[in-house]
């Protein structure tokens, strides 16, 4: 399963992003989340007193992610269905609750976790 | 996608967001979740919920090479790990009796064995679904 999740995450950029090695920092957490904000073109925040400002594209990289993939999820799928996609995956003609156990694919099913 | 991405998300239900990301690698679509995270870490801040994704702000930090500049002491406790025990606690996996793997489907008597090559994501009839009878798809609502 693994070999297929590294084809599926290679295959949309997630190559270097979806397996995190790093060790957690406590100190460091704290200060980057309770600065943490928004900007016109990505993220502003501190580690170890210093100020960074990012933009979507280095913090991309920052990640992990290919840098020049499609930053909105909802122009790169502008083709989504929800109905249809959820009848193809499923079988299922109702999308109102959709349970990830009525998946039938295993690959995709173990992927939602 | 839940455990990673989205760390204390209850996982039961599929979001809107969670459907789209699987339709981007069903479609082969180079997309990144960093909007996503962005707003998924504020919303934690916000909501005042456990941290869990504090590994991506180390990663952060060790590509601008913060790291290796600061002394630090790292949190102790484990990992949460998706292995075999986890699937099999959720009921989603079985050993057979012949010890092979089985993929499990509520209130259904269909098990699939894994691996399963004909149903790898990219080979053909890939979503195809399993052949449920209209009683079997009942049992399942």
């Amino acid at each position: 399963m693994s070999a297929k999740f590294n084809t599926i995450f290679n295959t949309i950029g997630w190559g270097g992003f979806w397996q995190v090695h790093e060790f957690s920092i406590k100190v460091l957490t704290q200060e980057f989340l309770c600065t943490l904000q928004l900007t016109n073109n990505g993220v502003a925040f501190c580690m170890y007193g210093e100020e960074y400002s990012l933009t979507w594209s280095l913090l991309n990289s920052a990640l992990g992610c290919d840098h020049d993939w499609e930053l909105n999820l909802d122009l790169a799928t502008n083709g989504f269905n929800k109905d249809e996609f959820w009848k193809a995956i499923s079988g299922s003609n109702d999308c109102s609750n959709p349970s990830p156990s009525r998946i039938h694919n295993p690959t995709l099913r173990f992927l939602h976790y | 996608m839940i455990v990673t991405l989205f760390p204390d998300t209850r996982g039961y239900t599929l979001s809107d967001d969670g459907l789209k990301l699987l339709y981007a690698m069903v479609c082969k679509i180079k997309v990144s979740t960093v909007k996503l995270l962005i707003n998924f870490w504020l919303s934690s801040i916000e909501h005042e919920n456990p941290i869990y994704f504090t590994s991506f702000i180390t990663g952060i930090a060790d590509t601008w090479g913060l790291l290796e500049s600061h002394t630090f002491e790292y949190i102790a406790s484990d990992r949460d790990v998706l292995n075999e025990y986890f699937f099999i606690h959720i009921n989603m996996l079985k050993r057979g009796p012949r010890g092979g793997l089985k993929l499990l489907y509520p209130s259904h008597t269909v098990q699939v064995p894994l691996p399963c090559e004909k149903r790898r994501l990219y080979t053909l009839c890939t979503l195809k679904p399993l052949n449920w009878t209209k009683e079997q798809e009942a049992k399942m609502l």
